[in-house]
């Protein structure tokens, strides 16, 4: 449908009064639908404030507001505002100096202020037109409260937008400082300060620094120009840490960002920011790498305590090792000293005994107690020879000159019942802290020296008896088996020549050749049996003892094991044997003898016993008793003999069957 | 007198031979949003488009480039190009103009003439409202002799009420709130003229 104006019939069809009351009309309502456009109350206010003369006969129309003025309203007169306030519809107002007006409330449900839109005229408004002014009031109202919604949403929306942009802002930094957060929590395990200071370095792309409180730099990104790690004047650097100390957040310091790691031991983290160009984001990873140094540094502290107290007890427990060691060292010494047979003296620098052993006690005759605290000299040393002694100690303590220590020397000792007796002693120096001490190691060699000269005294026995045996044998084989060879040679050479002339004489001859030949032989056989008897060889100890025996001019009884033994041991037990049967046939006088050969675990023994006189002595160093003796003790064996001057001797010697030959 | 078209789109009950008025406020993308509007219609139906505006960029940028199906379909003109050819404002001469155009249309083979005017000059130029609004009137008679869509665009931020209320005495039809309705206020040209 195509609407124009001369489509407009019904305006045509009505009389004129008609006419105009309907174009009103139209006028609010088409004009209302252009307020619904309006983009603000007041452009609202001033569109219907110029309009309304256009759509009723009036000389102004204007907006009265009951509190304040405005662009396109005015502050209802006072005299007036209460009557207005009260005011729920249309009304005529009638003021001094004031044309008459009608007053039609525009009544926003929004709004808190109360405006009325105020036609002025003279000359008085119809029914109509107060109503169609009702109606565009009303209208206006509620535009002005849809604009003011409207500004409220779009206030609202622009706030939460600004809060979104703020919250977004705010969001992105806080994720910054997460991923700062997250990177050098990172770190903190595992790269030490030279991570801290590279990390912070790579967040802000800034130099970074750390210096000790004193001003002395730990460590610095390569960006960092020298002259930023110079150390400052101390009072200046002491003033720096004080302002520091006061306050977390980074100080602004010599073109750098400072802030401090509180650790036992401070350290100072450093931003090079020479533009002062770091952003908050910045600030925070250096507030946090500060964190993280802090407790990066308490973590170095705790380690080297740990190492200290480790340390510590480390060299606590090797001392008490060392202790225990040393006291277990000394009670073995002391029990090794204690349980020695040698005696054992130390004494001081002043030469007093400070210890003594047990062996010392013995030998010397002394109680540990008597000697303890006396000089050496005094109590040990015979009178004539202290001086001596004394001089050479004091001596070696002025010199170092020493006589007779580390070696063995023989010296002559006294005990305490003023007796003397040789000794053996050697002498150590000990002791460094609190002077020297010595500590003498002193053996009785009484024993020894007696031992060494029976041993002399036993040698010389058993190369007299050698040489005398030598001599023996060397007389025997002269006088016996040589005469006897000799005459059988010449008896023999003078049959040789009389064996063609007196062949009687010559068979003589060579029946006493023969005769001196067996009897040298008997005669050379009686020289070795004297050395080693063949019996002995050929049918063992107990045959060969029978020999001895049954020679002999008195009854002996003989218990003797038929086993063989070692030849060494089988004869020395028959020259024993011999010798004490012989000694019992010369001396002894006595009518029988007994002979007991006896076999232990690892060793022989023999007794010889008689029922003479008794009362038996060796009667010199080569008496036969010594020899056999000698003999016996020469195989490591062992001799005694019993001999009371009641009667009866008792000739007993024990032999080791691993005996070596003498 | 060419056959009516059907309307050119929902909630646009555009009619040949319409006079629009449709009121703006300024400082937003409100008059560019009318115009885009219009003229993207007038081109889906190949129609020729003319756009008499100072500030055109807005519109050329968001017409969609497919419309534009030959050379000429879309012309802009400034207000004083459009409104004031000889350097004043002329009835007589703004009506020629009108009717030239019209033609001019036809004759280059468009069906339909889309025209679309922004008003600030009348207030930019202080051209004589009784003359303007005369001329206004004139065109809602005029606009029925041709296959044309004619809209003219007010700022009420330049405007007060009583002129807002001369512009809904002289157009035919109003365009507000998204509608183009008939406006009940229109005073005939003769009646308009008379009353005044």
């Amino acid at each position: 449908m195509t609407s124009t104006a001369g489509d407009m019939p019904s305006t045509n069809d009505l009389d004129p009064a008609a006419e105009a009351r309907l174009s009103s009309f139209n006028a609010v309502f088409t004009l209302s639908l252009i307020l619904t456009q309006a983009s603000s109350p007041a452009q609202v206010m001033r569109l219907v404030t110029t309009s309304v003369p256009s759509i009723v006969s009036c000389q102004q129309a204007l907006i009265w507001h009951l509190a304040r003025s405005g662009e396109y309203y005015q502050r209802a007169p006072e005299a007036i505002s209460e009557v207005l306030a009260k005011l729920t519809g249309p009304d005529l107002l009638k003021l001094d100096d004031f044309a008459p007006s009608w007053a039609f409330p525009i009544s926003s449900p929004l709004a808190a202020d109360q405006i009325f839109l105020v036609v002025v005229d003279s000359e008085g408004l119809s029914d109509e037109e107060t109503f169609l002014l009702s109606v565009l009031a009303q209208l206006s109202g509620t535009v002005i409260a849809k604009l003011e919604l409207i500004a409220t949403e779009q206030a609202s929306a622009q706030r939460i937008a600004a809060l979104n942009t703020e919250l977004e802002s705010t969001v992105s930094t806080l994720t910054r400082i997460m991923e700062v957060h997250h990177r050098l929590n990172e770190i903190v395990a595992n790269a030490g300060e030279m991570g801290i200071a590279e990390t912070l370095h790579q967040l802000t792309e800034l130099g970074v620094f750390i210096q000790d409180a004193g001003g002395n730099t730990r460590y610095a990104t390569d960006d960092v120009p020298g002259d930023y790690l110079k150390r400052e004047p101390a009072d200046q650097r002491r003033e720096l840490i004080r302002r520091l100390q006061g306050t977390r957040r980074p100080v602004y310091h010599g073109r750098a960002w400072l802030v401090l790691a509180r650790a036992d031991i401070l350290g100072v983290l450093a931003l090079v920011d020479p533009a002062r160009t770091a952003s908050e984001v910045d600030l925070a990873a250096l507030e946090y790498a500060a964190t993280v140094l802090s407790v990066e540094l308490a973590r170095l502290q705790r380690v080297a305590e740990a190492e200290r107290r480790s340390r510590a007890t480390l060299e606590r427990n090797i001392a008490q090792a060392r202790a225990a060691e040393l006291a277990a060292s000394e009670a073995r010494q002391r029990a090794i000293l204690e349980a020695a047979l040698d005696a054992v003296i130390s004494i001081d620098q002043r030469a007093r005994v400070t210890y003594v052993n047990s062996a010392f006690e013995h030998i010397f005759g002394y109680r540990a107690d008597e000697v303890t605290g006396r000089e050496l000299a005094e109590a040990i040393i015979p009178a004539g020879l202290r001086e001596a002694h004394r001089q050479g100690f004091t001596r070696y303590l002025a010199t170092g000159e020493a006589h007779v220590l580390d070696r063995r020397i023989e010296l002559t000792a006294m005990r305490a019942d003023g007796s003397e007796f040789p000794v053996e002693i050697a002498i150590t120096r000990a002791g460094v802290t609190g002077g020297p001490a010595f500590t003498a190691y002193v053996r009785d060699i009484t024993e020894r020296q007696r031992a060494e000269r029976e041993l002399m005294a036993s040698r010389a026995r058993l190369v007299a008896a050698s040489d005398a045996a030598r001599e023996r044998v060397t007389r025997d084989l002269h006088d016996g088996a040589q005469q006897r060879l000799v005459t059988t040679l010449i008896n023999l050479q003078l049959a040789e020549l009389k064996w063609e002339s007196g062949p009687e004489r010559a068979r003589e001859l060579l029946g006493l050749a023969i005769r001196d030949a067996k009897r040298g032989i008997e005669d050379l056989r009686e020289i070795v049996s004297g050395i080693h008897p063949a019996i002995l060889t050929q049918r063992g100890l107990a045959a060969a003892i029978d020999g001895l025996a049954s020679g002999l001019p008195i009854s002996v009884e003989l218990d003797i094991p038929d086993s063989r033994l070692p030849a060494p041991v089988e004869a020395s037990v028959y020259f024993f044997c011999s010798e004490a049967l012989t000694n019992v046939v010369k001396h002894a006088r006595a009518t029988s003898a007994w002979v007991r050969v006896t076999l232990a675990e690892d060793r022989c023994a023999v007794e010889v016993r008689d029922d003479g006189v008794g009362g038996a002595r060796p009667r010199s160093e080569t008496s036969g008793l010594n020899g056999l003796r000698d003999r016996i003790g020469a195989i490591n064996g062992t001799m005694d003999i019993t001999s009371p001057a009641t009667g009866g001797t008792a000739l007993r010697a024990s032999i080791p069957l691993s005996a070596d030959p003498p | 007198m060419p056959p009516p078209l059907p309307a050119v789109g929902p909630g646009l009950d555009f009619q040949p031979g319409d006079h629009i008025c449709a009121f703006y406020n300024g400082g937003g993308n409100n008059l560019d949003d009318i115009v885009v509007d219009f003229v993207s219609k007038g081109l889906r139906s190949g129609d020729k488009c003319i756009c008499f505006m100072d500030t055109p960029a807005g519109v050329r940028d968001r017409v969609p480039g497919e419309l534009i199906r030959k050379d000429g379909i879309l012309q802009f003109y400034t207000e004083e190009e459009g409104y004031l050819p000889e350097g004043n404002f002329s009835k007589d001469a703004f009506m020629r103009g009108m009717e030239a155009t019209a033609k001019g249309t036809l004759s280059s083979g468009y069906d339909r003439l889309w025209l679309i005017g922004d008003t600030s000059v009348v207030i930019r130029k202080s051209i004589d409202l009784k003359a303007w609004f005369a001329t206004e009137s004139a065109v809602s008679e005029f606009a029925p002799r041709y296959p044309q869509f004619i809209m003219c665009l007010y700022n009420l931020d330049l405007y007060d009420g009583e002129t807002v209320m001369y512009v809904l005495r002289t157009h035919t039809r109003i365009f507000v709130n998204g509608l183009i309705i008939t406006n009940p206020y229109y005073i005939p040209k003769r009646q308009f003229l008379g009353g005044r």
